[in-house]
């Protein structure tokens, strides 16, 4: 059924210069990669590590790329505790904007009424071309703040509408906080070329 | 991922939560939700969320239409046992006094 192939660097740089491993192939051959990026993981003279991935709108995809991202993040010794839930919370933001709004075009109706897996089978049926449609995550993580900038391939939006909402959604909304919740998570937020790059910026407070 | 059992009884049910809420599994949830109230006549409906430390905007979203929809069954929805994180982003949304946590 999928046979894309999904791209993937990580570059980790210690003391001793930087360290790049690479994945380009089928999801299903990816266990032997995960397991070398498992054994650099820890070092602890890791200083930076950037992580950059183009997938597709794919559920096996999405759920790849969450998964793996969240590993990167909780495991790498450079991100302090207390900003692991934030980064996740611009990470889920960022990647389902992207999917979702961009690569998607999913209407509000729908989000609201069916399951990722039960729209991803109404589009194989009528539109499998969204499906194939890219996303390039990069993130980037410094001893002082984490960097998230994200393409997708759709048409994209008034952005600065969103950008200027400064009180949240009223309660009883069921959809469009995601922005407003990046906004309020990350120090710098920043849209490009129509909102098809979102570009965010966290940066670790020494308290 | 996200697990949950279940306990219902009469009118009343709670939902313990495990794992995250988040776009990739809340559509699951909401057709789970949605089987148990067509299922039951139920009145209060409670999320007990001690075991969930994660929700994004998403989770957030099907949350709020699980309270919408007890509200127009003239039920109630009532979220228990929230941890820290996930307490930071319903205050970062306003969501805190509309659940009452």
């Amino acid at each position: 059924m999928d046979t894309a192939t999904l791209a993937l660097q990580l570059e980790m740089t210690g003391k001793n210069g930087p360290r790049i491993l690479d994945f380009n192939d089928d999801l299903k051959n990816y266990t032997h990669f995960f397991n070398r990026v498992v054994d650099h993981l820890h070092d602890s003279n890791l200083q930076v590590l950037r992580l950059s991935s183009t997938f597709e709108s794919r559920r096996n995809h999405i759920e790849w790329i969450m998964s793996f991202s969240e590993h990167i993040l909780y495991k790498v010794p450079i991100v302090p505790p207390e900003y692991l839930s934030p980064m996740l919370l611009i990470i889920h933001e960022a990647v389902s904007n992207a999917v979702y709004h961009g690569n998607l075009c999913v209407p509000d109706e729908i989000r609201t009424s069916r399951t990722f897996h039960e729209y991803e089978e109404e589009l194989s049926a009528g539109h499998p071309e969204l499906l194939d449609r890219q996303a390039t995550l990069k993130l980037s993580l410094f001893h002082d703040q984490g960097e998230l900038t994200i393409t997708d391939s759709g048409k994209g939006f008034d952005y600065q509408r969103e950008l200027d909402r400064n009180h949240p959604p009223s309660p009883e909304r069921e959809m469009g906080r995601g922005i407003y919740i990046l906004k309020q998570t990350a120090d710098e937020i920043r849209f490009d070329d129509n909102g098809k790059t979102l570009h965010v910026r966290k940066y670790w407070r020494k308290t | 991922m996200i697990e949950w059992n279940e306990n219902i009884s009469g009118e009343q049910a709670t939902l313990n939560l495990e794992g995250k809420i988040t776009f990739e599994n809340a559509g699951e949830l909401r057709n789970r939700v949605k089987a148990i109230l067509s299922e039951f006549p139920l009145k209060t409906l409670t999320f007990d969320l001690a075991g969930v430390r994660f929700v994004d905007s998403s989770g957030l979203g099907l949350l709020v239409s699980i309270k919408n929809t007890m509200v127009k069954r003239n039920g109630s929805f009532k979220i228990v046992n929230i941890t820290e994180t996930v307490r930071n982003i319903m205050n970062q949304t306003g969501l805190d006094k509309y659940f009452e946590i």
